[in-house]
């Protein structure tokens, strides 16, 4: 295995991340103010539940691709922090004693 | 050798012609709607779903044939389900280690290849012939799976509903639904817009891929080759977001499991690192 510098995540995951992000905030948003659109019409609140409903929904995208994210990079992660012991203890056991 | 070329583009765009002229006395282009070829007991069989049969029936007789006399050294059709079996491998690994990976690998490859079967498919000139439904309309016999919404809605909805059953079955009632909320308020945005996700953007690459080929086959055939690559090089982009998307979707919801693993030292370090060095494919 290569050495790396840091976590990473291949070309496939990167645009599956990419391409899910995309199509996320479009869906949430749209999502969001069809719900905050039809709540103002049940309450007679002009537009402040859609205001909110595209809001949350940019939130939503946002953090829930970040948790997709982070979940990809959580594999790596570990294997990189395993690679690191393992480089780290190997340079230990080649130290001389005293 | 550009002679040639030209020719058999001539003689392509001369064979799909009349499929092309009789399809456009239906649709010009493609529509979404699946037209429906015939009825099985009253439920109606569109071409999306019979072109779904045919490619789940080449798989499973190419599987079959392929692999029935198995050897040490792989050769002929083996080899090619053993490169995508060994890619496969080193995905999953590499996404959810070296357990769930394996468990969870059968599914992801499976809706891989039909995806990525069903969209090669689409882009056979085969796709031109058309027949007379019951309905006497002319309609093509052969359209793929993937550029009917209902036939990824279902695969998309089938994939997520898996990922909440395994987190409900690993989390438990009570910490399933803390979970929708805790930590991220909006969690619970993503059991619907998974689904819609996975499901639109493949249908939209795919249909659009339709479209295109057909605009093109009677605006300019004779670079019919050109887009008919793109589409094939779509087909399998889009058959690996689906499936990486549904392998992260699925290791996300059973995360805790590896946590649980961990405490037990089920993955030894070594185990995890040989899996992780095996393949890096992609």
């Amino acid at each position: 295995m290569a050495n790396r510098t840091g976590p990473s995540i291949t070309t496939v995951q990167a645009l599956a991340v990419a391409s899910q992000f995309g199509i996320t905030l479009a869906i949430s948003v749209v999502l969001g103010y069809f719900v905050g659109h039809w709540l103002d019409d049940r309450l007679n609140t002009s537009v402040i539940f859609t205001l909110i409903g595209v809001l949350l929904g940019l939130v939503g995208a946002t953090t829930n691709t970040v948790r997709l994210y982070r979940a990809l990079l959580r594999k790596s992660e570990s294997e990189w922090h395993a690679q690191t012991t393992e480089s780290a203890r190997t340079a230990d056991d080649g130290k001389p004693n005293g | 050798m550009l002679q040639s070329i030209g020719g058999f583009a001539q003689a392509f765009a001369q064979a799909t012609a009349p499929h092309a002229a009789a399809a456009e006395t239906a649709s010009a282009t493609p529509q979404p709607p699946a037209e429906v070829l015939f009825h099985i007991v009253g439920i109606p069989v569109t071409n999306s779903i019979f072109t779904a049969w045919i490619v789940i029936a080449i798989l499973v007789l190419f599987a079959y044939f392929s692999t029935r006399n198995m050897k040490s050294i792989p050769a002929g059709a083996q080899n090619f389900w053993e490169l995508i079996i060994e890619l496969w491998v080193g995905v999953t690994e590499q996404t959810m280690g070296r357990r769930r990976g394996r468990r969870f690998m059968p599914l992801v490859v499976t809706a891989f290849l039909f995806i990525l079967f069903s969209n090669w498919f689409g882009t056979l000139p085969i796709a031109y012939f058309t027949i007379r439904n019951a309905e006497g309309m002319e309609v093509p016999i052969f359209r793929s799976a993937n550029s009917d919404l209902n036939v990824t809605a279902a695969m998309a909805i089938m994939m997520i509903a898996l990922a909440e059953f395994f987190e409900f079955r690993s989390l438990g009632l009570l910490g399933y639904l803390k979970g929708l909320f805790l930590p991220n308020p909006m969690r619970w945005l993503e059991i619907f817009t998974r689904p819609l996700s996975l499901s639109f953007r493949l249908f939209g690459n795919i249909f659009a891929g339709e479209v295109l080929l057909a605009t093109m086959l009677t605006v300019a055939p004779y670079v019919m080759f050109v887009f008919i690559a793109l589409e094939l090089f779509v087909g399998l982009i889009q058959a690996l977001i689906f499936s990486m998307l549904s392998l992260v979707f699925l290791s996300i919801a059973t995360v805790h499991e590896d946590a649980h693993d961990a405490h037990g030292a089920h993955d030894s370090m070594e185990s995890e690192m040989a899996a992780a060095t095996h393949g890096q494919p992609f």
